[in-house]
């Protein structure tokens, strides 16, 4: 038992101490000023600006940021807490809502295009799980923009172009940002699930008479579910990702806008 | 084969990569117009009504794909900017696949290290997307300063920032190999760890490291794609450089992607939704040719498999020799490589046809020492020396048998007052700390000369200290008589100007000296010709280098002694020359070519001499041209004109002058200019089209016509941005135009390096040949 207790310990640990430092080297590459360089002068490197205050400066905000201390803008002193937890909830609603969507509709793509234990040519299927996952956030985003305005011009009015406040300029960057992860999850879904399809037990199941949800869902489905929950993390990547680009082409006004602010 | 044939994605990715590849190296093939040329504001009468066009122009006829913001062609930008994207994207697949390969075995073999170096970043970048962090790194100047160019500095952050995930895969299918039987055999027979690797784990890769490879191009294109939502790397193609020296840029799509929030709201779809697709495609193309060849080398009897493990030892050298000595055993296949091998040579060596009529290089080197003799005086306008020139000119046109214009080679016409500031002394005396005396022309220049000889107190001044900004009432009567220091680093033009005016108004100092963001330069730099002072100035406008205003700023409340001694050259007269071959096709003989040169510079200062060698580079190749194609027995279909410019230094142009007089609103007419030629360290030609009309088809052919004779006469070129003062009169008079220079110049042109000693025969050997040759396919060739 002690033994455990020390492992994990010790897990959590190095685990905690590589974070720090991940989270140290961000501050870092956020202190360091845009114009920094380096001049070749009289055989000699020289940093335009002096690197003690630059490392001074982060160990700051390092420092502050444990405390969970923003700091304020710099342009009107508001708080920065209060900014970006505001900011943040948008987000966050985004992104958690655009995942949940994904993984329903990856899930549901991915039992689709298994092939439920058959033999089947695996040319169509191939191509229906790679163009979806080929296909760039930006065009999915000039798609559906380009749907929206021309329903709006068709006196449909369910979705907004761009900008945020209502449900209804929600729709649209939650259709843009779960599209990519589900095709992920679809592909991952169906590969998992055509893997238990293989195995002997689902042989032995459909020897005792079970019928085929019975099999889809007490035993393929069951397999199948760690490895798809074991995905979740690059998925959550993947929908990171498309978030900044579904934020900034859709002017949501969630985290993007800050992060492009300050870059 | 007939395997190959059922697997439909390994076809349609090869039809995708392939057409993407064929597209990226010869995109001249499919589309008719150049990726640089700008659409200009139009005005058309359509049904008695006038149409205002204005870039972006939606998709039409003439644009089946629209312009981009800057009224650029997007179909030719697109397939010209399919290049250097697919390139970018197979560069990060590479690098990362370098680095992926041995830390993958290295794991592979439970080395600690590399197991805990691909831990770590398999779990930072699962969780932190990389777009991030490239938007963190790529802000750094650092990093473009290390890698001169946006793409390829994100490209660098991509390859050493996310390799991690092709390791993992790798390390998988290493794991994989190392765990077959064969390898106990390996080990059994004696071989180390690093001979299994290369003998035997890597040759098993192959067929896997294919099949990354191809979908690691696709994982990049996707990235980049992501990328350039955020502008980070556009600033290769949408550089926008009027008034700045030779620009080089490159076409690709990611400029094309940058900041799509804008025109998606105005209903601009086309400027996203192609080159959205553009990357679509291509991703998809990748996407399947690595799907497909995994499914090929899943099958257990793929000949696919056999065929790619057998490249290397194919294209093995030694392999050859081997087969060579061995011939008896290897008769077929050394016959099948020697073929091969014979194809390749032909291909590359394959004989060029040779230029109708030879370039004499010699003649222009003649023209050029005639030019930069002492006697012209480094050729300033209204000098005097100029009409000598243009007499030397005029009456080589007349001995080779060119027609003059309008009944004269020489237009002459009379210029407003003419300035050249001979010397000039700017001293800080500072009692202890000594005199420091700034060097005229490489420390600080003069804007608007006054001659001036005097000592007077200086002080530098802030916004706030003058209350300019925050605008406030502020007492400065203590400022009234003394120089002012002012620092306009880092304000925009349009607040340097207010602040530069509002400093000269209210204060009146004998001199403001103005901080600007250059640096000292190293010998005597003379950018432009002085300018005349407008009569009613008072102050004396001086551009400081960087380094010397932060001395000043430091010595601030010192003495300062300023002496200018300007010569005025009263009446001068600008003396064009132009000499005319008339085209003898009825019907084209208005399709006019003008072939344009300027030949005046700086001029001289006291003791200094710009002799502008370089500078004479273009009308010596224009001379010569003009000597070749006069001795031409047989007329041409084209009419040319051969056009020798004065005066293109100062604010009245010879060329604006001449333009305005005979050729306004003739678009039918394509001007060439030639500028600096023959510097012996510059390889390479640059090149602006992007005064040329994308959907001026014979114009484009032009174009076609001198990258033709560019690659023929092995000329390299670059496109780029070249700020010339032609540019404006061409533009007034609506004449489709292009501008060629030399490349590489910007230190030395206008300094007294610019002279015969740097200048090398040789270099004008080949942009004469070249341009010799367009100009002859355009006349005579017979484009329509």
């Amino acid at each position: 038992m002690i033994r455990i207790i020390k492992l994990v310990s010790k897990k959590v640990l190095s685990s905690s101490f590589m974070f720090l430092i991940f989270i140290y080297i961000t501050v870092l590459l956020c202190t360091i000023p845009s114009n920094f360089t380096l001049d070749f002068e009289n055989g000699r490197l020289i940093p335009s600006h002096v690197g003690t205050l630059i490392i001074k400066d982060t160990n700051e905000k390092f420092l502050s940021l444990i405390r969970f201390d923003l700091g304020r803008t710099g342009t009107d002193g508001r708080p920065l807490n209060y900014l970006v937890t505001d900011i943040m909830k948008n987000s966050i609603f985004l992104l958690s809502s655009g995942l949940v969507l994904a993984i329903f509709l990856g899930i549901l793509k991915g039992i689709f295009d298994s092939k439920g234990g058959r033999e089947r040519g695996s040319n169509l299927k191939v191509l229906s799980t790679i163009i979806p996952i080929s296909l760039p956030d930006i065009l999915i985003i000039a798609l559906l923009q380009r749907l929206a305005v021309f329903l709006n011009n068709h006196g449909i009015e369910i979705f907004r172009v761009g900008g945020g406040g209502t449900i209804n300029h929600l729709l649209l960057p939650l259709v843009a940002l779960s599209i990519l992860p589900a095709s992920y999850i679809g592909r991952i879904t169906s590969m998992s699930m055509d893997d238990c399809y293989k195995q002997d037990f689902i042989n032995i199941a459909i020897g005792k008479g079970c019928s085929n949800s019975r099999i889809l869902w007490n035993h393929v489905m069951r397999n199948a579910l760690p490895m798809i929950i074991g995905s979740l993390p690059t998925i959550t990547t993947i929908v990171i990702s498309n978030l900044l680009i579904v934020e900034r082409v859709f002017g949501y006004p969630g985290l993007t806008n800050a992060l492009v602010g300050f870059l | 084969m007939k395997k190959c044939n059922q697997n439909i994605p390994l076809i349609l990715g090869i039809i995708i990569v392939t057409g993407l590849i064929i597209l990226s190296f010869y995109p001249e093939y499919f589309t008719n117009s150049d990726p640089y040329g700008k659409e200009r504001l139009d005005f058309v009468y359509i049904n008695g009504q006038l149409n205002i066009f204005e870039p972006p122009i939606e998709p039409c006829t003439e644009y089946p794909w629209g312009t981009d913001l800057y009224g650029r062609d997007m179909k030719s930008l697109i397939f010209y900017g399919s290049k250097l994207t697919l390139f970018t994207a197979v560069f990060i697949a590479l690098g990362r696949l370098i680095i992926s390969l041995p830390i993958a075995i290295l794991a592979a073999y439970r080395n600690r290290f590399f197991q805990w170096i691909l831990r770590q970043f398999n779990i930072i970048f699962s969780t932190f997307p990389l777009i991030i962090l490239t938007m963190l790194l790529s802000r750094i100047a650092l990093l473009k300063d290390l890698f001169m160019e946006p793409t390829r500095s994100v490209g660098y952050i991509l390859i050493f920032f996310g390799w991690s995930r092709l390791a993992n895969l790798l390390k998988e299918k290493v794991e994989e190999v190392l765990c077959q039987d064969f390898i106990e055999g390996e080990i059994a027979i004696g071989k180390n760890k690093i001979e299994i690797a290369l003998q035997n784990v890597i040759p098993h890769l192959i067929p896997s490291i294919v099949v990354l490879f191809f979908l690691e191009i696709a994982q990049a294109l996707l990235i980049l794609s992501q990328i350039s939502v955020f502008g980070l790397i556009s600033s290769t193609g949408t550089v926008e450089a009027a008034g700045d020296y030779r620009i080089p840029f490159e076409a690709e799509w990611f400029s094309l992607l940058a900041s799509p929030q804008l025109p998606l709201s105005f209903g601009r779809y086309w400027l996203i939704l192609y080159p959205a697709a553009a990357f679509a495609i291509s991703i998809i193309g990748f996407n399947l040719l690595g799907e497909g060849l995994r499914l090929e080398f899943d099958k257990r009897n793929s000949k696919v498999i056999t065929w790619i493990k057998g490249i290397p030892s194919f294209i093995s050298p030694l392999r050859l020799i081997y087969e060579i000595k061995n011939i008896a055993t290897y008769k077929e296949s050394v016959r099948r490589k020697l073929i091969l091998c014979t194809v390749i040579l032909i291909i590359i060596f394959f004989p060029q046809k040779a230029s109708e009529y030879r370039f004499i290089e010699s003649n222009a080197m003649t023209t050029i020492e005639e030019l930069s003799k002492v006697e012209y005086g480094g050729r300033r306008a209204g000098s005097g020396t100029n009409q000598m020139v243009a007499k030397y000119l005029a009456d080589k046109l007349e001995d080779y048998g060119l027609q003059p214009f309008d009944g004269k080679f020489i237009h002459e016409f009379q210029m407003n007052k003419v300035v050249n500031i001979n010397e000039s002394t700017l001293a800080v005396i500072n009692g202890d700390a000594g005199t420091r005396e700034l060097k005229f022309r490489k420390d600080y220049y003069i804007v608007n000369p006054i001659d001036i000889d005097g000592t007077y107190d200086y002080q530098y001044v802030t916004m706030e200290d003058i209350g300019f900004n925050p605008y406030s009432s502020k007492d400065i009567s203590h400022l009234k008589g003394k120089v002012i220091v002012i620092d306009i680093r880092g304000l925009d033009m349009q607040t340097a100007g207010q602040f530069i005016s509002f400093v000269a108004r209210s204060l009146e100092p004998p001199a403001l000296l103005y901080i600007s963001n250059w640096k000292s330069t190293d010998f005597v730099t003379k950018r432009t010709v002085d300018r005349v002072a407008p009569d009613d100035t008072k102050t004396i406008n001086i551009s400081v280098s960087s380094d010397i205003g932060e001395e000043l700023i430091r010595r601030s409340n010192s003495k300062l002694h300023l002496m200018i001694e300007c010569e005025y050259a009263d009446n001068p007269i600008s003396t064009s020359v132009v000499g005319f071959i008339e085209g003898s096709n009825e019907n084209l003989k208005d399709e006019i070519i003008i072939l344009g040169s300027s030949f005046d510079s700086v001029g001289d200062d006291k003791n200094v001499r710009f002799p502008a060698s370089m500078e004479a580079g273009g009308t010596a190749i224009e001379l010569e041209i003009a000597r070749i194609l006069a001795n031409i027995p047989e007329k041409p279909e084209r009419t040319i004109v051969f056009t020798f410019w004065d005066s293109s230094q100062t604010t009245q142009r010879g060329s604006e002058h001449f333009l305005k007089q005979y050729f306004v609103g003739s678009r039918k007419a394509f001007y060439i200019d030639l500028r600096n030629f023959g510097f012996r360290d510059s390889d390479r030609l640059i090149i602006d089209t992007t005064n040329t009309l994308p959907k001026d088809l014979l114009a484009q052919n032009y174009i076609k016509t001198l990258k033709k004779n560019a690659s023929r006469n092995d000329v390299k070129i670059v496109y780029g941005k070249i700020g010339s003062p032609i540019t404006q009169d061409l533009l007034y008079c609506d004449i489709n135009s292009i501008i060629i220079d030399s490349e590489g110049i910007d230190d030395i042109i206008r300094t007294p390096y610019d002279n015969l000693e740097n200048i090398n025969e040789d270099k004008l050997n080949k942009p004469g040949q070249m341009l010799l040759d367009t100009i002859y396919d355009i006349i005579y060739g017979g484009i329509r």
